[in-house]
């Protein structure tokens, strides 16, 4: 009884949160809202009995997560107040596809049987079971590609008064976008 | 010898073969070579024809034919006949032939297309001794023809000059409408008995299948054919005319051979005219106009060979009356000796010509001094044409006069008589103006001077024949021509009526020497006459009546129907060119809009897919993604079934 | 009761919704933080069906791990590059950016 409540209640934080996220007009007011279906995701998984879940959930994408777009948004120059969402006009084929998607993926799930056997588990215990014996090579290379992300966002971000550092995208974006011809 | 009789086909291909090879080589042939050959295949015809006669006179006779058209039912052959009449012939011919070349050496040596002249001549023989040895009518007219042919060749020799050329059309033209005749004859022959050949053909008609309206038909379309090239009245106006041409070209053509061959013709259907007695009346009045016509235009003339030319109308009308009056013989008598001194006559007056370089007696005059042997052997044959005896031509004229008188007609003797008469008289005109008057201080006869003996050769020989050949018809020599030839009536003579002819024949030479050798009796008196004269220099109009009824009007319509072809037939064939253009240039819009519309709109609507296609690739992430997402949507509907 | 559907379901639309965001947006920030989203939906799927079709085996939540790491390096590194994107060129609208364009 109180599982379904408490399922609603996410359920629909996190749906208006998307929605807040495609809907603003700025992108800040979006990033919030998307902090709220965040969190939200992180009550989902403790209704499904994932603790450690739903800590991670909240530490990584509520907390690191957020707050790295909010600092990428910042830093990145734009005008925070600028309108970045397509115009109206060009809105209409990709609301039919989602809409679409969405439809197909209700009807598949529908019509699927599920064999579904709901048990009370210890989530934290099988994921350290698990995650150590048999997927510790992922584990690890998990953490290496971590490691790799820094070192490349590092590299990446870093001001280019350095010499040798070609940066191929810029000559093409120097140019104003203009029409190629069609090749004969 | 009579061996020989059996290649006697092969005579007309001697001379027949020395104008082709004139032919192929032209100048190439050295100009020996064109005259020897002429001259040596007409001796060798000439010893051959001897040596026919030879054995005919003792009584061979040889026929001989090959079929040549075989189609289903209609069988045409075509062969020879060697019989008196046609021995006799072939010797004319050859004989004149031959002395006509030999004469030709001399005579033509100056000219520039000498080996033409005698490839001309050797064409003309050959023809004419295919039409003596035919036995048949259909051979006979292509022979005939190739006569015709090659008398324009000759006629038209000097074909620079327009008389020359306008002649031998002329002569041509006039000939072929008697041509259309015989044409017709053979037509009506072949429709009536379906053969060509004699023999068969005298057969039927006495046996009487062949009779009638059919018979009377062919034998005078014959005599048409015979009237053209003999130029009997109306169809003579060619002969003098022809005089364009080379004079010993004239001799041998104009007066002695081609001109007979309607009198041979005439001879050799005898039995078709036989059967029905007014034709021959027909055949006899035509003649003895002709001589009458002709003689009298002949005392007009002041050139020496239109004065022949008349004489030769005349002598054939004479021809002509003989055979209208039955006597076949004597016409054929006639024939040969007229052939050998007419032809003797033209030589001379060649030989005239060519010392003096005129034509006109007037400009003549004393030649006797100048040209002994011209004079002599001219004397010679004049006097064998007036009828004098012992000479050739009194035998033969006699024959006819005598028949004639046998035929009751009054007219037709008296007409015989008065052409006696004047033949002797211009005869003695033209003489005595030519060789004995005195010449003026002008006249080109100062400069004259004899001809060589190759010509005078060949005036000796005929002089020769002029006056020895009579005597195989005459009493001397037993009447043996006409027998020889198959009259059956034992031949006579009218001494009566002979000595009145020769009487006759004296008086017109008399007035003629008074005339112009003694001054009297207002010399040329005719020419001053205002009736005579006119119809004499006129020709009596017949070569106006020509002009005004026949080649005006032909012309008059040539000019009609030429404007008609530019604007009819011009008109329809430019008609026919818009009609192309039109259509062409609707074809080629068609071309342009379909064909090439469909070609061109293939290509282009490749590219335009191309470039509709090419929109996916925006380069946009997004538009991938977008695309992306809705395959996959599509994908799960379309596998969820 | 909350089945399995039910979860399934959210995660279709939260998935959905984060499709028309990353297709509709003009900045590549926003794609990327949509992209976040349907991340997490994902992971909300995978998470279901651990609990609900093989609870014992934890699998599916050690997917989620993985997942939840490598969406984080990947934000890390996108967010460098759109950084250092603007920082050179004042770029807005990331329909500019068109090489691949054909």
């Amino acid at each position: 009884m109180t599982a379904t409540v408490l399922f609603a209640f996410y359920a629909v934080v996190a749906i208006a949160g998307a929605l807040g996220l495609v809907s603003a007009n700025k992108l800040l007011h979006g990033v919030v809202s998307l902090l709220a279906t965040l969190v939200a995701m992180g009550g989902l998984y403790l209704l499904l009995d994932m603790e450690f879940l739903a800590a991670m959930q909240l530490f990584v994408y509520g907390g690191a997560i957020t707050i790295l777009v909010l600092f990428a948004l910042m830093l990145s120059g734009q005008r925070a107040e600028a309108d970045d969402r397509a115009p109206m006009r060009l809105r209409w084929l990709p609301a039919v596809v989602s809409v679409g998607f969405f439809a197909a993926m209700a009807l598949a799930v529908s019509q699927a049987p599920w064999q579904i056997s709901p048990t009370h588990i210890h989530d934290t215990e099988s994921i350290a079971t698990i995650l150590f014996s048999r997927y510790v090579l992922p584990f690890e290379i998990a953490g290496l590609s971590l490691t790799i992300a820094l070192i490349g966002a590092v590299v990446i971000a870093r001001q280019d008064d350095m010499a040798g550092v070609e940066d191929v995208d810029s000559q093409q974006v120097a140019q104003p976008a203009e029409e190629e011809e069609v090749p004969a | 010898m009579t061996g020989l009789l059996a290649y006697a086909w092969a005579l007309p291909l001697v001379p027949l073969a020395a104008f082709l090879v004139v032919l192929a080589t032209g100048r190439k042939l050295p100009r020996h070579v064109a005259s020897g050959l002429g001259i040596a295949a007409m001796s060798l015809v000439f010893l051959a024809s001897l040596g026919i006669l030879w054995a005919v006179m003792n009584g061979a006779h040889y026929e001989a034919s090959a079929p040549w058209i075989h189609v289903k039912d209609i069988e045409i052959e075509f062969g020879f006949l060697i019989d008196p009449l046609s021995s006799i012939m072939l010797v004319v011919v050859s004989t004149v032939s031959m002395l006509v070349q030999i004469y030709s050496l001399g005579y033509m040596a100056k000219e520039e297309r000498f080996r033409w002249y005698y490839g001309a001549i050797s064409l003309f023989t050959a023809a004419m001794l295919g039409v003596v040895i035919s036995d048949g009518w259909l051979l006979l007219y292509m022979c005939w023809e190739v006569m015709g042919l090659a008398s324009y060749l000759l006629i038209g020799f000097w074909f620079e000059t327009e008389t020359a050329a306008k002649a031998a059309t002329k002569a041509f033209m006039v000939t072929r409408f008697g041509d259309v005749g015989f044409g017709l004859a053979l037509a009506v022959m072949w429709v009536s008995v379906g053969t060509f050949t004699f023999e068969p053909v005298f057969k039927l008609v006495e046996e009487g299948h062949f009779a009638g309206p059919a018979l009377i038909a062919a034998s005078l379309l014959l005599f048409m054919g015979a009237m053209g090239k003999s130029a009997q009245f109306p169809l003579h106006v060619w002969l003098p005319d022809a005089m364009a041409g080379p004079t010993p070209g004239s001799a041998l053509i104009h007066a002695a051979t081609m001109v007979a061959a309607g009198v041979y013709l005439v001879a050799r259907s005898f039995p078709l005219f036989e059967a029905n007695p007014e034709t021959l009346t027909v055949i006899a009045v035509i003649g003895l106009i002709t001589s009458l016509v002709a003689a009298l235009t002949a005392l007009a003339m002041d050139d020496i060979k239109k004065v022949l030319a008349y004489s030769t109308i005349s002598q054939l009308g004479l021809m002509m009356l003989a055979l209208g009056v039955g006597a076949w013989a004597a016409a054929i008598f006639h024939l040969m000796t007229h052939a050998f001194f007419k032809a003797l006559l033209f030589l001379a007056a060649g030989s005239v010509i060519h010392g003096t370089h005129t034509q006109d007696v007037h400009e003549m005059g004393s030649l006797w001094r100048k040209m002994p042997w011209t004079t002599a052997t001219w004397v010679i044959g004049a006097l064998s044409l007036a009828g004098i005896p012992p000479l050739a031509g009194f035998w033969s004229k006699d024959e006819i006069l005598l028949a004639t008188y046998k035929s009751n007609n009054m007219w037709l003797l008296g007409g015989a008589m008065f052409v006696v008469v004047l033949t002797a008289f211009y005869m003695g005109r033209t003489t005595f103006l030519a060789f004995f008057a005195k010449a003026g201080t002008d006249s080109k006869s100062l400069h004259a001077h004899e001809s060589s003996p190759v010509m005078t050769g060949p005036l000796v020989m005929l002089a020769t024949l002029a006056v020895v050949a009579g005597f195989a018809g005459s009493p001397l020599g037993n009447y043996a021509f006409g027998r020889f030839l198959g009259e059956h009536a034992e031949g006579e003579m009218n001494l009566a009526l002979a000595g009145f002819a020769v009487c006759a024949a004296l008086a017109g030479i008399g007035y003629a020497w008074l005339m112009y050798i003694r001054g009297k009796g207002h010399p040329d008196w005719y020419l001053r006459n205002r009736v005579i004269a006119p119809m004499l220099t006129r020709q009596f109009w017949i070569d106006d009546a020509y002009m005004r009824v026949i080649i005006e009007p032909s012309l008059a319509i040539a000019g009609v129907m030429r404007r008609m072809d530019f604007a009819v037939i011009d008109a329809i064939v430019r008609a026919f060119g818009v009609v192309g253009m039109f259509v062409s240039s609707i074809l080629a819009r068609f071309d342009r809009a379909v064909v090439d519309g469909a070609v061109d709109g293939l290509g282009n609507s490749v590219i335009e897919g191309g470039r509709q296609t090419r929109r996916i690739q925006t380069g946009n992430v997004q538009t991938y993604l977008l695309l992306l997402a809705a395959s996959i949507v599509v994908l799960l509907v379309v596998f969820a079934r | 009761m909350i089945g399995l559907n039910h979860y399934l379901f959210l995660a279709a639309a939260l998935f959905s919704i984060g499709l028309y965001g990353a297709l509709t947006s003009k900045s590549a920030l926003r794609v990327v933080i949509c992209v976040e989203l349907i991340l997490n939906a994902v992971n909300l799927n995978l998470a279901a069906f651990s609990a609900y079709v093989a609870p014992t085996q934890a699998v599916g939540m050690n997917f989620v791990i993985f997942l939840m790491v490598v969406a984080a390096a990947e934000v890390g590194l996108a967010l460098a590059i759109i950084i250092s994107l603007n920082r050179r060129n004042d770029i807005e609208a990331i329909d500019s950016i068109r090489r691949l364009k054909g």
